[in-house]
């Protein structure tokens, strides 16, 4: 054979084989999944069962467990008017992995005594974060005392959207503000975050 | 003719054939990243910082046209007055929606009417956009637009963004 031939042959060979080592590998990341889904393959278990007809013992894949988390967020709030039957609040998100940073956006009937002292928000909220939001609804009750605004209350996360699509939890609100406008809340959301997400 | 054996062959086979059906995706993620898309937003934005003063920030509602959907804003701005009742903002914005953000940079011009009291009586506002970046399903998108809009008081802001956007996702349909 020609050299030219050979080593034409060679080359050949070597680019074949390498497409489809690369073909491969990419076949092999897309069926895997995002990279960025590490948490959820920790709570994965391999199970061992016994087949009825031959006896023998199998490992089959074991279906992917979705994760729960504990997730702390501080909200630094502002309502865009003095809460009075209605409230409309925007706040600045800082939350703990894999939520991050971002806005939230809460929209809520008001319930207060004759006073003013002490009544309660419930409504909607939206959690808006760098991949993707979390939809739910709270109740927090409040209370004037010293000066200061004392809020207590639970939250519940109903849907998610991007990254967190299908993720649902529930979780609880404390904090304070001192003209009712501007507050520091901490939100504490125990979340369920499903196979495969993030 | 050069001579190859069966299982070669086959291998140089397989091995183009993922080459060729690798290749083929690239062209349409390609035109998806050129292609120019007109994307108008209508936000209603709520001040955070009492005017006049240095700077400037705000919150606020967002509704976009697709596949942007609703969202929030968050931005903030240095101000550098013009003449007592002139002058413009300039500094980032960052707008959240359900799948992703996208950031930039804006410029408005603004024009302060007063009554003979020197109360308030609105506000006019025009200026310019910058998409710098995004995250998650809007990562690609860059852009620039036109800002305009009005306030009746300076701290409720109605604000319309016309932008011609590229790296724009297709719309994705069924359940999110």
């Amino acid at each position: 054979m020609h050299p030219f031939r050979r080593s034409l042959r060679t080359v050949l060979v070597a680019s074949a084989g390498v497409a489809t080592a690369l073909g491969i590998a990419s076949l092999t990341q897309t069926a895997s999944g995002q990279g960025g889904s590490s948490t959820a393959t920790s709570t994965t278990a391999t199970a061992t069962t016994n087949t009825s007809t031959t006896g023998t013992t199998t490992t089959p894949k074991a279906k992917p467990k979705s994760a729960k988390r504990t997730v702390s967020c501080k909200a630094k709030l502002y309502a865009t008017r003095p809460p009075v039957s209605t409230a409309l609040e925007f706040a600045l998100l800082s939350c703990g992995r894999p939520l991050g940073k971002g806005v939230q956006h809460n929209s809520s009937t008001v319930a207060s005594n004759a006073q003013r002292t002490s009544g309660s928000f419930t409504g909607r909220t939206r959690l808006f974060l760098n991949e993707g939001a979390l939809r739910g609804t709270y109740k927090t009750t409040f209370a004037v005392a010293g000066g200061k605004v004392t809020y207590t209350g639970t939250m519940k996360i109903t849907s998610g959207t991007g990254a967190f699509a299908r993720v649902k939890g529930s979780g609880t609100i404390t904090g304070t503000s001192t003209d009712g406008v501007t507050g520091a809340l901490t939100e504490k959301l125990a979340l369920t975050f499903p196979p495969g997400s993030s | 003719m050069m001579h190859l054996g069966c299982g070669t062959r086959a291998a140089v086979i397989v091995g183009l054939s993922i080459v060729v059906a690798v290749g083929a995706g690239a062209p349409a993620a390609a035109a998806t990243a050129r292609k120019t898309r007109n994307v108008s937003c209508a936000l209603t934005l709520f001040a955070t910082i009492e005017q006049p003063a240095p700077t400037a920030a705000n919150f606020g509602s967002a509704r976009c046209s697709r596949p942007f959907g609703t969202g929030v804003q968050r931005d903030s701005s240095k101000t550098t007055r013009t003449s007592l009742t002139a002058g413009r903002f300039t500094g980032p914005f960052k707008l959240f929606f359900d799948r992703g953000t996208i950031r930039g940079t804006f410029r408005i011009r603004f024009v302060t009417m007063l009554s003979a009291a020197y109360q308030i009586t609105g506000v006019i506002y025009q200026g310019t956009l910058k998409i710098t970046g995004g995250t998650a399903a809007y990562r690609r998108v860059r852009g620039t637009g036109t800002i305009a809009g009005t306030s009746p008081d300076a701290v409720r802001t109605d604000l319309a963004y016309r932008m011609k956007l590229t790296g724009v996702p297709p719309l994705r349909r069924g359940p999110r």
